[in-house]
């Protein structure tokens, strides 16, 4: 895809979800909505001129400064965030963070895996969340979610 | 005088404790890679529950302070700008490490760092309460105006478009309105039984400043970037600061120019040291040593970076407008204390308002000491990994945003939007608006809903906000920041394609 098409096509974008702020800000007939339309109505003007800018003139007259998304690079990281919010509540908070913490280090590492690397980043995620949780939860009493595990 | 009263408290055990630690951690937050101070100070934000609002407001400040100084160390050690402010440093910073004067150039960087420090603080002191004093005229109309201006400026000046970084700044105003109808006393806008709090601001700006963060960590460690690194040649401290104090020119350019870009809201710490950079380049002799390894390079975008941070500071504690997109997480630090600025800041709260513009003042101090000292370890600490420094920033992320309410709604809220917010800044928009939205949003709300009530009362909606010398001179500047900053995006444009087209040309040839 092209740098002016996607530019184009992130005008249309925001277009869209400025009108889709504006359509829910105007759907209910009931007082206290007034400053919410106003947002929504400066969203859908800005999002307005951003599309006739983009699409009007040949070339684009505001900034092309799109960038693609590295999709094959962050999945493994989408996944690990969506997962520690499925499991904290169920394994618990030191427990998930310290999976989260090892899978990040070992998938990311420039390195090829190996039990030394990966022994050593399970020791650092330890050590992380132990002073962690010497600091907050034994010193300052601040409470984290708990599972079956800590 | 006020500061002189309080400064027996700034030196009190327990303030001077957080004073120094918060000094240790900000530089050693700052000297990491990928660590922006506005990161540092939002990650930081849920752990000052704990303290009184004192030392919290305290330990934040100090965190800007230390970590933008501390992000010159990843400029001229790797060639990476520990934060944006610190572009202008690395120009000549890293080449004068890469010729074996890397210790020479930390040296100038905190030293420079604390003179052009204890200047913006300085302005702070004497600048703010004036101001502040000012805003004792303004009423519900005025309060909007200046909401609004904010989010103009910091949304015309935090995005490359003037546009994406207006429609951010409204987005952002309308998902602080998700919650509570504050005319009808029902929910509003609640979709999930998650938003049934309204997204607060703790969540919203750990997960925009710390999740899009940890994206682009993962990145650049998959594609192995920051591997070089240069060694420590030893030097005396006296000899460096005997040198840089000679260089009154590079001192006091980027002392002026940072005090007042910071000033200016939105405008940022990076154009304070490209902008002084670029005026002590054009006085210079020697022009052409500039982004060799010239110590004066690193002199005055160094002081200009750090004179920013208090000056940055005087609009937001006195009319609530950050100078800074850290200073507008500084400002939600300080709602979240339930303390507004403004006037009733030095009438009511005068001891923490003075206490803590005492603790910057001293903070300098403490900085230029242990950040010379710290020098000589930097080496290890941008050695760090950024694969774990991702994973730690992740985990911090969750633990600070549950451990402000207890909340698992809160960690989806700042999950869903961090991750909503990487994607969005792959499309050229940044965060900054949109963080300032949320939290000017309710400001502007409640003095909306204000101003018509007494507008309805007087001679209309209409006249009781666009009339009045202040609400007029408001909205002007309200229009001057979007108009300029179009000339400026409309001028940018017209010179890259200057520049793209002379390329053609030449291959052309």
């Amino acid at each position: 895809m092209t740098s002016h098409r996607k530019h184009r096509l992130t005008a249309l974008g925001a277009l869209l979800v400025a009108v889709g702020l504006a359509t829910v800000s105007f759907m209910p007939s009931v007082p206290g909505y007034e400053f919410p339309q106003l947002a929504a109505i400066g969203a859908v003007l800005c999002a307005a001129i951003l599309v006739l800018l983009a699409l009007v003139p040949r070339q684009p007259i505001t900034t092309v400064d799109e960038e693609p998304i590295p999709w094959g690079g962050i999945w493994p990281l989408l996944l690990i965030l969506f997962g520690f919010l499925l499991v904290m509540g169920w394994l618990g908070f030191f427990t998930t963070s310290f999976l989260a913490f090892f899978l990040i280090t070992q998938i990311y590492t420039p390195q090829r895996f190996s039990w030394h690397g990966a022994i050593r980043g399970a020791a650092i995620a330890a050590l992380f969340l132990g002073v962690l949780y010497l600091i907050f939860v034994t010193v300052l009493r601040v409470q984290v979610p708990s599972g079956i595990l800590v | 005088m006020e500061l002189i009263q309080y400064l027996p408290q700034v030196l009190s055990g327990w303030n001077l404790t957080i004073l120094i630690a918060g000094t240790v951690v900000g530089l050693l937050l700052g000297a990491t890679p990928g660590l922006s101070p506005t990161m540092a100070v939002a990650l930081l934000i849920p752990f000052t529950f704990q303290m009184d609002a004192t030392s919290g407001l305290i330990l934040l400040g100090v965190l800007y302070t230390a970590t933008v100084a501390g992000g010159a160390v990843s400029a001229i050690l790797v060639n990476i700008p520990g934060a944006p402010a610190n572009i202008a440093t690395m120009l000549d910073g890293h080449p004068m490490a890469r010729n074996g004067r890397a210790t020479e150039a930390l040296h100038y960087c905190f030293i420079s760092s604390g003179v052009g420090g204890v200047i913006g603080v300085l302005v702070l002191i004497f600048f703010t309460p004036l101001l502040a004093g000012f805003a004792l005229r303004f009423g519900p109309s005025e309060l909007f105006w200046i909401a609004i201006l904010g989010i103009t400026v910091i949304g015309s000046l935090g995005s490359t478009s003037v546009l994406k970084g207006l429609l951010a700044g409204a987005v952002g105003v309308w998902i602080s309105l998700i919650g509570f109808n504050p005319v009808a006393g029902t929910e509003r806008f609640v979709f999930t039984e998650h938003l049934q709090g309204g997204v607060t601001i703790i969540p919203a700006l750990i997960g925009l400043f710390a999740i899009p963060q940890v994206f682009q960590m993962v990145e650049e460690s998959r594609r192995g970037r920051g591997k070089e690194a240069f060694g420590m040649e030893q030097r005396l401290v006296w000899t460096s600061v005997v040198y840089n104090l000679s260089k009154v020119r590079a001192l006091s350019i980027g002392s002026i120019v940072g005090t007042l870009v910071g000033l200016i809201p939105g405008a940022g710490g990076q154009i304070a040291g490209l902008i002084a950079y670029d005026q002590n380049k054009k006085f210079s002799k020697n022009p052409e040593a500039f982004g060799k390894g010239e110590p004066e390079g690193v002199i005055t975008s160094e002081s200009a970076n750090n004179s920013m941070v208090g000056a940055s500071l005087v609009p937001m504690l006195s009319l609530g407008i950050p100078g800074s997109p850290t200073a507008a997480v500084l400002l939600g630090g300080l709602l979240i204390q339930g303390l507004f600025p403004g006037p009733d800041l030095f009438t009511q709260h005068a001891s923490i308002a003075w206490t803590f513009m005492g603790a910057l003042l001293v903070s300098q101090v403490l900085m230029v000491v242990f950040g010379l000292y710290i020098s000589r370890f930097s080496k290890y600490v941008i050695r760090i990994p950024k694969h774990h420094m991702a994973a730690a920033v992740a985990v911090l992320a969750v633990f600070g945003t549950y451990s402000v309410q207890n909340s698992v709604s809160d960690v989806m809220i700042m999950m869903t939007m961090g991750c909503a917010m990487y994607f969005a800044m792959r499309f050229g928009f940044g965060p900054g608006p949109v963080v300032l939205g949320i939290i000017l949003g309710p400001i502007a709300e409640t003095n909306f809903l204000q101003g018509q009530m007494l507008g309805q009362a007087m001679d209309g909606t209409f006249q009781y906000f666009f009339t009045g010398g202040i609400n007029i001179f408001l909205v002007a500047l309200c229009v001057l920041s979007i108009g300029y900053s179009i000339v400026a995006e409309f001028k940018v444009r017209s010179r890259q394609r200057g520049q793209s087209s002379g390329r053609t040309v030449e291959v052309k040839s």
